[in-house]
């Protein structure tokens, strides 16, 4: 028997080869008595192969441990015996994570030997036994005695026997006892490829220069025990010393008891009582009519649930964010599974009724899963940070931490490391990367790299497309999680390691959420959402300029006007149903009611995309098609989708009513789906699922689509409570874009960047809603955009504000708003009262906005030219009238170099499209505007042209590429068709003037142009601006999946 | 008689700037034959002084074309013009379409061409464009004390310059001076023996001045100017930066030989064409060990005389380069290579001090399959096997793919009964069959 007790995996950064699973299962495969993943200075990994041992039920266990590298080069392998010395290990680890850089650790000897009490200790193998290394191994002895041990690692080196008996020997002098050690880099000798280019990627050489930092053998993998016994043949007993660490260091990570914060609840009161004080409080709010019998019921049904889990103060601390938010003024609001509980909803976290809508409380809590709940919350993307902070202050930064995000090896990074350490010539990776797009992680495949020009069998690119692959899906570095919190009872250093992020005076735990899922350990999500921003900001305007107030629950969700709205799919802004493929559905699914918005805010996601559920969902509510059911059973879950599964909870439910899975399993199979680590457990889940189906009397076909779409579900499904959710922030939004289109534009506007749309096409759309838009203004805008009366009561214009003024800060355009006054009359009196910088001045003049003072443009930015550098305002002399000649006579911009340098300071021009220039151009080449081509009737061909505004290429399509491209009198949805994609690669992905000779489709309203043929036509955009060296119009176009 | 200026924009060279540079180079000293001012315009074009030039190639629009034609037929993109300042010139080569402008017709021709025409910093004609001043015309209708305001008073300069109001001078461009020492003989001499005299002041003149910059020579080249007007010429050169008298004249004598001196020399001219960086060694007090450093020069000098007379091309040293495979760790390279320190050999990896190449096959016995050798067999002389220890295994370089190893090795060092050491190693094959084969790789000491 043995238990390896040094392996590395690839959460030593660019050391280890394998992922600690794989180094999990392969000690499970050779029977160890248990495995320590020892990383450097770090616990990351250990979660992975933690719960890859539990859920295999393997007989190996995991020895929590890290490995220490000292600033003095000397490492030492450290494993907690017990609760307590495994809390000091986490904030031995802390210490050093947080006072160096992001990613690094500095810790010294005398840190480890004050946070060595309980823990047992290895030297690594040493490779000399110089004066220096004799001194370091003695004095470790000398302080850790009877808890350290001298490792010996058997390498293949040449003397490995000889040098073993001299360690052996030395260490036998000094009385220090010995285990044997594998120093495993990889599970697998195969990955020696992998680990020599992970050394080079982290030398930053290549491996024709690697030398001798690269290994000369592959033996740094785990071995079987009989090889072991083999190896260490004349020191049995250092292999027996293996199973004394191990059972002389039996903590596991089972016994992390995560305990709640407990100062949430009023004095006096347990935590349960507390809340179900509030909830009461709560209900009677929710129901002013007086709290219905079936709410009481459901009320009671969840305390008692909440009750035996002892869920109470996780409520608890949820609602006292969200109550803090609210006092704030932050606009929130719970997403996510939350939503099916009616005590998250009395508790004000969530804003539908669960009753109401008919939501199993148990797809939150159930009574099998024994995890803690998830509640999401989103708030104010502009204002989160001020909740962020609020948990720091209340809780204290020792107990409060942001999870971890694992970023990954993606293919285009893998790709460049690969090609770089394999000293490709510099052009390859571009070349191989030009059609991989950023989220990728497929690599790049035979036929790409033959498209770009080369060979794959050509034995060193066969070998740079190979490892990337393997490169792919390894840990990078660790990154902060968008707003995973982990808020612990004591000490959180105490629990897991805490390292600094990226960001300034935020920490990072060492685990991402899953691990702190799997470790059952409570987090709150505090997301960050910019339509709620752009709702409150909204409620402000309305409450301001009309005098009406409205809160998140009383936009009325029966308003016809707003449902006709959204069936002409005129919804750019609106929250969700925004987006191209949305902006499609809406006319077919027609959306007439509430529940109607529920289901196209689910339906249009990769998952039922992906299950093929989308098309029998509309057949059937067109009535083309006889809504059943597969079953009696199954019709109760499947009533309201008219038979179609569409969320994420009926998949669920399919699962354990129809293929026979335990509540239990189907959440793991969710789970499987949902991220890559998990690869290769699918096919198992998938042919019980369908076995499932077929012995309960199901059809194959019928099964293989359900499984199907629960493949999809597991990154992109949605369930049917966040749907709510989120159709309620689409029906408030849709709200207010249709009776108030110019409050809705400006707040957009001012909660810039977010959403879907640029600016540009956010001020279109409110004119083409006959807003009047007005331009930016150095006397009349303030730095938000705002709303100014017109000459009919009641309706109100726009004024943009200096916020879309590119590359003027805040600090300055406040400057200039508060000293305006009755308002300035000269350029110069602006630098004079306000104290503004010089650049800030060039940068209004750039964007046109002295239209007020009677000074266009160019003078302007004459004017502002001559503006003091650098000058405190006392000393700034004016310098009209004494050196200025009046009679300079600037050239006059061309309209159309008028509108690029509009796009250039702005982003937007009020003036007209820049495709209006081009049109005689374009008209002689047979071109047609887009409202033309809409006229036109299917299957006619037709050429249009535009800017291109997005390019989309979803996982779901098969490479289809979807296009939007605009011009001056509309927009137009292509789509290229994978086979044409490479044909016109140029003009398919880096086009900004786009033209298309391609087929009319429609359907329903929805039209599509089917492209045939594409140029590029880029260059056309210079000559707007007809000078020599003159700035292209910069368009901004968004390529996502 | 006004000044005219020759302004050419090279529009395609290289990209590198050594590269450039050696391109711009070339053609500035062959510029010379129209010009003796020519210089780097620092901005992809080169400008010659042409005042009083262009009668000797029948007037500028003829020289003009000539210098084109001649450059364009060496393959290189090219575009001049001639003006009367310097200004001038370099906007009319890059956006006119007139090339030859001299006199009143200047401001004419320049005013349409665009700012950049200027040689302003890029961030002043990106300000005068954004206020729509796209041409020199409208720049230069601008109040002068509004431009200096805005943008300084280099930027009238710069218009001065171009029209002429202020003299702009073109600096020569010359060529770093190189080592060349002259000794014009006041009798010409014959023999041998007189001729190395001579050389020998030359050289010992040069090595004073060599030391003097801290440089020594790579390459030198002796011209002899014989009186009957024709040339002999010889040349040395060194392995590393050289400037020891004794070492230089080694080098020499025996090339002084084979100079054919026909009726005399008159001339000599010694000339230094490569050198090097050569900076003093400094002497330790302690431990001043002369014979030390001699021997180290004493070692150089001899590579130098094999090279001279075997061709450097056929003299190697050895490397240790970093890499644990025997067949790439001692690699030859030429000794005209720069010296880099071998790389640092782990101690406990040992290697034979005679290599047996191509490794030979030997039957080997082992106790059990994976053991240790017991026992090996060369041919039909059996040995048993004493001592022994390894493996070592050594993976091959996967990533050399012209490497000939493709298998994992393992090496072990033996003793047979006799007290032989060998070095012998096991490869392994993916085939189960061919598992054992045995080769001799070594002797050990």
């Amino acid at each position: 028997m043995y238990a390896e007790l040094q392996a590395s995996s690839n959460f030593s950064f660019l050391r280890g080869g394998s992922h600690p699973q794989e180094m999990a299962a392969t000690a499970s495969g050779y029977s160890y008595k248990a495995i320590a993943i020892t990383d450097r200075n770090t616990l990351s990994g250990i979660v992975l192969a933690h719960s890859h041992l539990k859920k295999n039920k393997s007989d190996t266990r995991l020895i929590v441990g890290a490995r220490l590298d000292l600033a003095d080069g000397n490492s030492l392998l450290c494993y907690p015996r017990d609760r307590a010395a495994y809390g000091r290990l986490t904030r031995l680890l802390t210490l050093g994570r947080r006072r160096a850089q992001k990613g690094e650790c500095i810790l010294h000897l005398t840190d480890v030997m004050d946070h060595a009490e309980g823990q047992h200790f290895i030297c690594p193998f040493p490779e000399v036994l110089d004066e220096a290394t004799i001194r370091y191994i003695r004095s470790c002895a000398d302080k850790l005695n009877g808890c350290f041990h001298l490792a010996l690692t058997h390498t293949c080196r040449g003397d490995d026997i000889r040098w073993i008996h001299t360690v052996a020997d030395f260490a036998y002098s000094l009385g220090i006892p010995v285990v044997a050690t594998t120093d495993a880099l990889y599970h697998d000798p195969d990955r020696k490829m992998l680990q020599d280019v992970l050394t080079c990627i982290r030398e930053r050489c290549t491996l024709d220069k690697a030398g001798f930092r690269v290994e000369a053998n592959a033996e740094r993998h785990l071995k079987p025990t009989r090889e072991i016994a083999q190896l260490f043949e004349a020191w049995p007993h250092a292999v027996a010393a293996t199973l004394e660490i191990t059972e002389a260091c039996p903590f596991s990570l089972n016994e992390l008891r995560y305990e709640y914060p407990d100062e949430i609840a009023e004095p006096g009161l347990t935590a349960f009582e507390d809340m179900v004080r509030q909830t009461w409080t709560g209900a009677k709010f929710r129901y002013p009519e007086g709290i219905p019998g079936t709410v009481r019921k459901q009320l009671e049904h969840e305390f008692k649930l909440i009750g035996e889990r002892n869920y109470a103060p996780y409520f608890l601390t949820v609602s006292n964010i969200v109550k803090f938010a609210k006092k704030q003024g932050i606009l929130c609001q719970g997403r996510g599974s939350a939503g099916n509980s009616l005590v998250c909803y009395c508790l004000g976290i969530t804003e539908a009724d669960p009753v109401e809508r008919g939501l199993l409380f148990e797809r939150f809590i159930s009574s099998a899963r024994d995890e803690p709940p998830d509640i999401d919350v989103d708030f104010e993307h502009e204002r989160r940070e001020e909740v962020i902070q609020h948990i720091y202050e209340k809780y204290g930064r020792e107990r409060a931490g942001i999870c971890a995000t694992v970023v990954h090896y993606r293919t285009r990074r893998a790709i460049r490391e690969v090609s770089k350490v394999l000293g490709l010539p510099e052009g390859t990776a571009p070349a191989l990367l030009k059609s991989v797009w950023g989220w990728s992680n497929e690599g790049v495949p035979d036929d790409h790299a033959r498209e770009a020009g080369f060979d794959p069998s050509d034995p060193r690119l066969r070998l740079a497309l190979d490892l990337s692959k393997t490169l792919i899906g390894f840990p990078r570095h660790l990154s902060q999680h968008v707003g995973g919190f982990v808020i612990a009872r004591g000490r959180l250093d105490e629990l897991v390691p805490i390292e600094n992020a990226a960001m300034e005076d935020r920490t990072i735990v060492q685990w991402d959420k899953d691990d702190i899922d799997q470790l059952g350990m409570m987090k709150v999500d505090v997301l960050a959402l910019g339509m709620l921003t752009v709702i409150r900001k909204s409620f402000e305007l309305l409450k301001q300029h009309y005098g009406i107030e409205h809160t998140l629950a009383d936009i009325p969700s029966d308003d016809k006007a707003v449902y006709e709205m959204l069936q002409r799919a005129d919804s750019i802004g609106v929250f969700q149903v925004e987006s191209r493929a949305q902006q499609s559905m809406l006319p077919r699914l027609k959306p007439a009611e509430f529940y109607d918005l529920v289901i196209e805010v689910a339906i249009v996601r990769p998952g039922p995309i992906q299950g093929d559920m989308v098309h029998p969902y509309l057949r059937r509510r067109e009535g083309k098609e006889d809504v059943d059911y597969p079953s009696e059973a199954l019709k109760n879950i499947l009533k309201k989708t008219m038979g179609v599964p569409l969320f994420q909870e009926q998949a669920m439910q399919i699962a354990i009513i129809g293929a026979g899975f335990s509540p239990d399993e189907a959440d793991e199979l969710r789970r499987s789906l949902a991220t890559f680590r998990h690869v290769g457990t699918i096919s198992g889940h998938r042919d019980r699922f369908i076995r499932g189906m077929l012995d309960n009397g199901y059809e194959l076909a019928f099964a293989e689509r359900c499984f199907s779409q629960i493949e999809g579900f597991g990154t992109y499904g949605f369930p049917e409570s966040h749907a709510i959710a989120f159709a309620n922030l689409v029906i408030v939004s849709a709200w207010i874009k249709c009776h108030y289109p110019a409050v809705f534009c400006a707040a957009l506007l001012n909660s810039q960047p977010m959403g879907f749309y640029a600016p540009a096409q956010l001020v279109r759309d409110a004119r083409d809603h006959s807003v009047e838009v007005r331009p930016i203004d150095v006397n009349l805008s303030d730095w938000d955009t705002t709303l100014q009366p017109t000459t009919r009561s009641g309706k109100y214009a726009i004024r943009l504000g200096l916020r879309l003024v590119a590359g003027l800060s805040e600090k300055d355009a406040t400057l200039i708003v508060k000293s305006r006054g009755a308002g300035y009359t000269s350029l110069e009196e602006i630098v004079l009262r306000s104290d503004c910088s010089r650049l800030a001045i060039d940068r209004l003049a750039q964007a046109d906005a002295f239209a007020s003072m009677r000074l266009n443009r160019r003078p302007a930015l004459w004017r502002a030219g001559a503006v003091e550098r650098d000058m405190p305002p006392l000393f700034r002399t004016v310098q009209t009238g004494l050196f200025e000649d009046p009679k300079i006579e600037l050239p006059r911009a061309s309209p159309s170099q008028e509108v690029v340098e509009d796009y250039v300071a702005t982003g937007l021009t009020l003036r007209k499209h820049p495709l209006t220039f081009l049109r005689s151009c374009l008209r002689k080449k047979g071109v047609i505007p887009a409202a033309m081509a809409k006229e036109t009737r299917g299957g006619r061909i037709v050429t249009v042209a535009g800017l291109v505004l997005f390019r989309q290429q979803p996982g779901t399509a098969h490479g289809t590429i979807f296009l939007s491209i605009e011009d001056e009198t509309g927009v137009l949805n292509l789509i290229v068709w994978d086979s044409l994609k490479d044909k016109f690669r140029q003009a398919v992905y880096a086009a900004k003037l786009l033209v298309c000779r391609g087929e009319i489709q429609r359907e329903g309203q929805v039209l599509h142009v089917i492209a045939r043929h594409l140029w590029d036509w880029s260059d056309q955009l210079r000559e707007l601006h007809k000078e020599h060296t003159a700035p292209t119009l910069p368009v901004h176009t968004r390529s996502f999946r | 008689m006004s000044r005219r200026l020759l302004c050419l924009y090279l529009s395609d060279l290289p990209q590198e700037p050594t590269e450039q540079n050696r391109v711009k180079q070339r053609l500035i000293q062959w510029c010379n034959r129209y010009s003796p001012i020519v210089a780097d315009d620092d901005a992809g074009g080169i400008v010659l002084d042409i005042t009083g030039c262009a009668h000797l190639f029948g007037g500028e629009e003829a020289l003009l074309n000539d210098i084109q034609t001649r450059i364009r037929a060496a393959g290189q993109r090219v575009r001049g013009a001639i003006a009367d300042t310097l200004g001038a010139a370099w906007a009319l080569a890059r956006y006119s379409k007139q090339v030859i402008v001299i006199g009143s017709e200047l401001p004419q021709a320049l005013n349409p061409l665009p700012v950049e025409g200027l040689r302003l910093p890029e961030d002043v004609t990106r300000a005068l464009r954004r206020v729509g001043l796209t041409s020199i015309g409208a720049f230069h209708k601008i109040g002068r004390q509004a431009l200096v305001t805005r943008f300084g008073a280099s930027t009238l300069l710069r218009l001065d310059q171009a029209f002429g109001q202020i003299e702009e001078a073109v600096t020569p461009y010359r060529q770093p001076a190189p080592y060349s020492i002259r000794r014009a003989l006041p009798e010409p001499i014959a023999y041998t023996g007189a001729v190395e005299h001579v050389v020998a002041e030359l050289v010992t003149e040069l090595c004073l001045r060599l030391r003097k910059d801290h440089t020594g020579a790579r390459r030198l080249n002796l011209e002899c100017y014989r009186v009957d007007g024709a040339v002999s010429t010889c040349g040395v050169s060194t392995s590393k930066p050289v400037r020891s008298v004794k070492h230089l004249m080694r080098l020499f004598s025996e090339k002084i030989e084979t100079i054919d001196a026909g009726f005399g020399i008159e001339t000599l001219i010694l000339s230094v064409l490569n050198f090097d960086r050569f900076d003093p060694a400094q002497l330790t007090l302690t431990h001043f060990d002369p014979d030390r450093n001699d021997n180290i020069e004493a070692f150089d000098e001899l590579i130098d005389r094999i090279g001279m007379r075997l061709g450097f091309e056929h003299v190697s040293r050895l490397r240790i380069q970093q890499s644990f495979l025997p067949e790439l760790a001692l690699q030859f390279e030429s000794v005209m290579a720069p010296v880099t320190p071998n790389a640092i050999w782990p101690e406990y990896r040992l290697r034979p001090v005679y290599w047996v190449d191509p490794p030979m096959r030997i039957e080997v016995a082992t106790i059990h399959p994976a053991g240790s050798p017991v026992q090996f067999r060369m041919g039909r002389d059996a040995r048993r096997i004493v001592k022994s220890e390894g493996p070592e295994r050594l993976t091959p370089e996967w990533w050399r793919l012209e490497s000939r190893v493709w298998q994992v090795r393992d090496y072990y060092r033996i003793e047979d009964d006799r007290g032989c050491r060998f070095w012998i190693f096991q490869e392994f094959y993916a085939a189960a069959t061919l598992a054992r084969r045995w080769f001799l790789r070594g002797h050990l000491p």
